[in-house]
């Protein structure tokens, strides 16, 4: 299975367009967390950073986010379901409606299966629980499998 | 006027009657009349005459009958009667004076049963002044007149009677004119006096009342008229047809007072017919349905006063607002002094206070009784909301434990298990750690792990967030992959109220515990569709059936909640034959 990841020249002129198979990880690139836990999203920063992600942003709210994917455009937002003005489907619905090209990777306290129809037609690349956030966690769900 | 000297005098005005209208047909009446006017008279003896006699005789009898009328069947017999007497004194020529001395008292007769009716006497001074004016004209000035006449001048026949006279004509003709001016003076302040009381009547009285009115003042313009024509020279046929027409109209005065008892009647036999259906059909709303159909208004409403909440409820027991729309208007009801119930209903039926005064005495009992009956209503309606909203209250409660839980310590966990994560990987990275600090890095982040794992739980026990998120079909889908044997689902993708959806949920998850535990069997199956406004759960299993009735404590209590929010928890368990669990929760 092939996945093309990271656009032409985003993240500097090293990283030219690459295919990359699914067994192989995706490499880091930037990356808004989107979470209304500060804590939360301090911990996810710390780890994610120490993968080689480069955290350009993080929001606490489904509009903030919306305002900063526009305008960061990262390759990949981490964005939890339960916000508190919407929930995260509605914000992914919004972002594909403004025609994004980040990667929306859904995570959530909660189980998959606790949104397992929504998840199955939301224009998200994945859904990754809370607890099982990593880097090579969230690589191998961006290459195309679910972790 | 004694009943057995009215019923007599009754009598006697009926066979006058039936005598006299036997004589003019075979004898001719009068028999001074030529041919031609004969055949105009035939006219007036059968269509008038008969009629005119029969009917005030009819009249009379019956409104004697009718207890509170007996004043107006009195002077109804009394018409009759005299206006017989005339026609008997052509047969018994003695009686002639004494016929026309008396037989102009129809008018005053007339004039006080239409001042009279129906409330017996006559109140206004006025009215008995114009009344007292009447009498005195006809038994006074009347009599006088007849002394002075010639009884030659009207009837030429050999005439034997007992009357003092002293024929002098020109003193008859001055008493005849005065007599004439007085009678339409008399009859004219009668009828200004009868359109007054018309006038000030209203409503359904005015309507009860219009016939007699109507007949009473035409009658009373027709006998002024005719007296009127006395003073114009008329042909004889003339004369009979004009005679004719005053008869008939006078025949209005009996058919109008019959149409008025026949009203009087029916709103007696509605009073009859409530104790009947007050007995029929008890309870607040057969009260209510009894009082309705009683008055004749369907948008009459009761409220029953609660004396323990001071306040006035329906006959469901709701609080019911006992102050009138516009056009109705308020009838209280009390017992004993203390208030009972207040009657809301259209404001004509103010106008017909006896028809309700009646209703409301036969019905009082029947009231105390549903009003008992709405408190006990309105208790139950109480506990039941009181029930509905502790349950609701419950879930609510446990909704918001599930969010707190969620968005709280489970978040700090999960921030802690990625730092512990974190901390366990930098150990690994780092060459000559201490294999013990790896050991126990890894051991707090299996521990952190479990601690989400059974707050999830926790949480999932509280409230499903899949329920929430995805609603019932979805939740029981989780449920069913959890559960030890197959349970193929077929529950509707629609949303329901979130309570529904809850007590749902808990009573399928319940019922598949105990399928699990107890039931042995190999298979389940779960459904749940709307059915109008309800949601039908059902759980059933091929197990071995004979659970008991009530199921264990947890179905108890499900039965409980499901009760509270007005549904219904049914098992079916023949031993042998599987478990039905089957609960109907509506959704309103």
């Amino acid at each position: 299975m092939v996945a093309r990841v990271f656009p032409l020249g985003r993240s500097g002129a090293a990283e030219q367009t690459e295919t990359v198979i699914a067994t192989l990880q995706a490499r880091p690139g930037t990356l808004v967390v989107v979470d209304d836990h500060a804590r939360f999203r301090e911990a996810v920063g710390e780890r994610l950073a120490a993968a080689g992600w480069r955290i350009v942003g993080e929001a606490a709210t489904g509009a903030a986010a919306i305002d900063l994917v526009a305008r960061l455009a990262p390759d990949v937002v981490l964005l939890d379901v339960v916000l508190p003005d919407m929930d995260g489907f509605a914000v992914a619905d919004r972002l594909a409606a403004a025609g994004s090209a980040s990667a929306v990777v859904l995570t959530s306290g909660h189980e998959r299966g606790d949104f397992a129809g929504r998840l199955q037609s939301a224009p998200v690349r994945g859904f990754l629980p809370k607890e099982m956030i990593s880097g090579p966690a969230l690589a191998t769900l961006l290459a195309g499998d679910q972790p | 006027m004694p009943r057995w000297a009215a019923i007599a005098a009754i009598a006697g005005a009926g066979v006058f009657a039936a005598v006299d209208a036997v004589l003019e047909h075979s004898v001719g009446y009068p028999w001074y009349l030529s041919i031609p006017d004969a055949l105009v008279g035939f006219a007036y003896i059968t269509g008038g005459v008969v009629a005119f006699r029969a009917a005030y005789a009819t009249a009379g009898v019956v409104a004697f009958r009718a207890r509170r009328l007996d004043r107006t069947g009195t002077l109804m017999t009394a018409i009759g009667v005299i206006t017989n007497l005339d026609s008997v004194a052509l047969y018994v020529h003695a009686l002639l004076p004494y016929a026309a001395w008396v037989g102009n008292l129809t008018v005053p007769l007339l004039a006080q049963l239409l001042l009279s009716y129906p409330s017996r006497v006559v109140r206004s001074r006025l009215e008995r002044a114009v009344l007292a004016a009447a009498y005195l004209q006809v038994l006074v000035v009347n009599g006088a007149r007849e002394v002075f006449v010639n009884l030659h001048h009207y009837y030429p026949c050999p005439c034997v009677h007992s009357f003092p006279t002293v024929h002098d004509p020109a003193v008859f003709r001055a008493l005849e004119t005065e007599s004439r001016i007085a009678y339409v003076v008399i009859g004219g302040a009668v009828l200004a006096l009868v359109f007054r009381r018309w006038q000030r009547s209203s409503g359904p009285a005015r309507r009860a009342l219009n016939p007699l009115w109507f007949a009473g003042l035409a009658t009373i313009t027709a006998l002024i008229l005719d007296d009127v024509a006395g003073f114009v020279r008329l042909t004889t046929v003339q004369n009979n047809v004009e005679s004719a027409v005053v008869s008939v109209i006078q025949l209005s005065v009996p058919v109008a007072l019959l149409i008025g008892l026949v009203r009087i009647r029916q709103s007696r036999s509605a009073v009859a017919d409530l104790v009947l259906a007050l007995d029929r059909t008890p309870g607040p709303a057969g009260v209510r349905q009894a009082l309705a159909s009683a008055l004749g208004d369907p948008s009459l409403t009761v409220c029953y006063w609660e004396p323990e909440n001071q306040s006035f409820v329906g006959a469901d027991g709701r609080p019911a607002d006992p102050r009138p729309p516009p056009g109705g208007a308020a009838t209280e009801v009390t017992t004993d002094g203390a208030p009972l119930a207040v009657l809301v209903h259209d404001s004509e039926l103010l106008d017909q206070r006896p028809l309700l005064d009646a209703v409301v005495a036969a019905a009082r009992l029947a009231l105390e009784n549903a009003r008992l009956q709405a408190a006990l209503a309105a208790q139950l309606e109480e506990v039941r909301a009181s029930r509905a909203r502790i349950v609701q209250a419950g879930l609510a409660q446990r909704r918001k434990v599930e969010r707190d839980l969620h968005d709280g310590a489970q978040q700090r966990l999960l921030a802690l298990s990625l730092t512990i994560a974190m901390i366990s990987d930098k150990l690994a990275a780092s060459p000559g750690t201490d294999p013990d600090l790896t050991r126990l890095a890894d051991t707090a982040c299996g521990e952190i792990s479990a601690a989400i794992g059974e707050l999830r739980e926790l949480g999932r026990g509280l409230h499903p967030a899949v329920l929430t998120n995805e609603g019932l079909a979805a939740a029981v889908e989780t449920l069913a992959a959890l559960a030890p044997l197959p349970v193929t689902t077929r529950i509707s993708p629609a949303r329901y109220p979130p309570t529904v959806e809850a007590t749902a949920y808990f009573v399928i998850s319940e019922a598949l515990a105990n399928v699990a535990r107890h039931a042995r069997a190999s298979k389940a199956e779960v459904t749940a569709c709307g059915d109008g406004d309800r949601l039908i759960v059902e759980v059933r299993d091929d197990g071995i059936g004979g659970a008991p009735a009530r199921g264990g404590s947890g179905l108890t209590g499900l039965a409980d909640r499901v009760a509270a929010l007005g549904g219904r928890l049914t098992i079916t368990s023949p031993p042998g034959g599987g478990t039905t669990i089957r609960a109907g929760l509506p959704c309103a």
